[in-house]
């Protein structure tokens, strides 16, 4: 090894705690900001991605980017919900498809959506086992999903019930998994689909018990039976799974039209008749907006980049005071070393070589730094994808 | 062969002049100077290895007008033709005792590290008693196995001249003895001459001559 990278090198080994701190803050100094660029960039294509590929969503009057969020990404929704009759009513207008989402309920910490099979067909998604949604109760799992609960095609899941003080009916439902998408790297990795009518099953909305005019008045549960009506009491139970044998007791009650879904995607035949539904539904005094997913994702990212400007800015003043430090820590070790350095001149050692040695001391822990940021980066760079969406949720 | 005449040499900072008329060191020669503290023994140590330059006279060494060479000259001719060692052995911390011994051919490009050179090291240290103890560090060492690695670097450049300040200063009796015949079996071998500052009186008889600091013509300014 060349002897001033090698004096250099011992020096830097033996003094390691105050080596790999200089080359930790060095490291960090360079990383934030590059780090933070790559986070907010990849997350700024994902979203973009997303929300590109969504022509118009609607939903209830109120915060766009809630809707957007909530759609999208399946955030749990905050705002009112529109009945279904919104959808219908579309499909009059003549769209190519709009899809619903009903996304109150969840299977422990993964969303449950409820939504129609044109869904995956519109996502492009792909099953990696099993087949798709074919009957009421049955549900998809994200790949992400499958992996975290380590269910499979031929397992079951169970939906959360809406609240723990809900007495009015929403319960649990257990769903058979038809299904495993394959990897997607969006958030229908970790998410559970299931039909819009089984959502509706799970808040209460329809339900399956067994034939009540069947039961003997002896056997209990009639409380009364009329002309064409049979009052029954609790004991009749509601199914909690939905079979081949019970599939035909399940109804409805009420006009379906009128159950709430949370939002939905609308697809325009074209670009123009995406601008006249717009211009339609700015007019309207319903309490429903129709909003285009990559305006609002554009103005969320306009804040998001202005926020990362002023971080990126914040860092560098920290970055300067930290290498402002560096070069004290520097300059006290040269003062330190004044022993040292004067040996080295009395046994007659060139004063070109000491600074080669003392310059290479600093060079060493700089590429040191360097390198340990750039690997940093380029690991972020990689893993940004799925770091986002675990923060993100 | 050093020859010294009519140096004249004070400190930038005032408070001590040093006149030496004539010192005449041989081949092989071995000195002690020996005198009371701020007498210029140590200035004179300086002079001899051109760490300092005197402001008048001059000072030959092997031939070589050591004080009228330009400074990286003098740097070449020190690390290569000097041997200096000191009294507080001046070793690097962060340095093992080999790496220590070698430290000349480091810090230096005119000198030029070979096997011949590592083996010569090692020889050394091992010849002084520490070849168990090649990959320690200084701070790992005691004091008289400090002064030796110290005499080693001193000696691996094979220096025709050895100017020592007080080697033996921090040393107990029996290291004491050590060093100086490591010293002298060295000047004996090589031929070169041995300058060596002390205060131990019972030293002074291992030397060819012994010089007093009191006789030179040294001044303190006020």
């Amino acid at each position: 090894m060349n002897n001033v990278l090698y004096m250099a090198w011992r020096y830097l080994r033996f003094h390691w705690g105050k080596s790999v701190t200089l080359v930790a803050s060095i490291s960090l100094i360079l990383a934030i900001p590059a780090g933070l660029q790559v986070v907010v960039e990849q997350g700024g294509e994902m979203l973009t991605a997303r929300a590109a590929s969504t022509p118009l969503l609607i939903g209830a009057k109120g915060s766009a980017v809630d809707l957007t969020l909530s759609a999208l990404y399946f955030r749990p929704p905050r705002l009112e919900r529109i009945p279904y009759f919104e959808v219908s009513s579309f499909n009059e207008k003549g769209v190519n498809s709009v899809i619903p989402l009903h996304l109150r309920f969840s299977v422990g910490r993964h969303r449950f959506v409820g939504t129609t099979v044109d869904y995956f067909e519109f996502r492009g998604l792909t099953l990696a086992e099993g087949r798709g949604i074919a009957r009421l109760g049955e549900c998809v799992l994200g790949s992400r999903v499958a992996a975290a609960l380590g269910v499979g095609v031929g397992g079951y899941v169970l939906s959360s019930s809406g609240s723990a003080f809900d007495v009015a009916g929403s319960f649990p439902l257990k769903m058979p998994v038809v299904g495993i998408l394959a990897p997607h790297g969006t958030a229908d990795d970790d998410a559970v689909f299931g039909d819009v009518k089984t959502a509706w099953i799970i808040e209460g909305l329809a339900h399956g018990h067994r034939d009540i005019t069947q039961v003997n008045p002896d056997d209990g549960g009639v409380l009364r039976r009329e002309e064409d009506n049979v009052v029954a009491n609790s004991s009749v139970l509601s199914y909690v799974e939905i079979t081949d044998e019970n599939i035909d007791s399940f109804h409805f009650h009420g006009d379906p039209a009128s159950f709430p879904i949370d939002a939905a995607i609308v697809v325009p035949r074209d670009l123009k008749e995406g601008i006249l539904l717009r211009g339609r539904y700015q007019e309207s005094d319903r309490q429903v907006q129709l909003l285009v997913p990559s305006e609002i994702i554009d103005e969320l990212l306009a804040t998001m980049f202005s926020i990362r400007d002023y971080v990126v800015l914040a860092s560098g003043g920290v970055g300067l005071a930290a290498l402002a430090t560096a070069i004290l820590v520097f300059v006290l070790s040269i003062r330190l070393r004044r022993r040292e350095i004067e040996t080295i001149r009395r046994i007659g050692g060139a004063r070109q070589r000491l600074n080669a040695i003392l310059a290479a001391e600093i060079l060493l822990v700089l590429v040191a730094g360097t390198l340990f940021a750039v690997c940093s980066t380029l690991l972020l760079n990689r893993s940004a994808g799925v770091l986002i969406r675990l923060v993100a949720g | 062969m050093i020859q010294v005449q009519d140096i004249e040499f004070a400190y930038r900072s005032g408070g001590f002049r040093l006149r030496i008329a004539s010192l005449r060191i041989s081949a092989g020669e071995k000195v002690a100077i020996t005198g009371p503290s701020g007498s210029g023994k140590t200035t004179l140590l300086n002079l001899l290895a051109g760490v300092l330059v005197p402001e008048a006279g001059t000072i030959v060494i092997d031939g070589v007008g050591v004080s009228q060479l330009p400074h990286e000259d003098r740097q070449d001719f020190r690390i290569l033709r000097m041997g200096l060692v000191f009294q507080e052995f001046e070793l690097l911390e962060y340095l093992t005792v080999l790496d220590n011994v070698l430290l000349p051919y480091r810090v230096s490009p005119v000198l030029i590290m070979d096997e011949i050179v590592r083996e010569r090291a090692e020889d050394s240290v091992r010849d002084v008693g520490l070849g168990r103890k090649v990959k320690r560090f200084p701070g790992q060492l005691s004091q008289g196995e400090k002064q030796r690695v110290a005499v080693c670097r001193a000696l691996v450049t094979q220096p025709s001249l050895v100017l020592c300040d007080e080697p033996t200063g921090n040393l107990d009796t029996s290291n004491r003895d050590h060093i100086l015949q490591l010293l002298l079996e060295y000047s004996d071998s090589s031929g070169a001459p041995l300058v060596v500052i002390t205060h131990d009186t019972e030293l002074l008889h291992c030397f060819d001559r012994v010089l007093d600091s009191a006789s030179w013509e040294s001044e303190t300014e006020s």
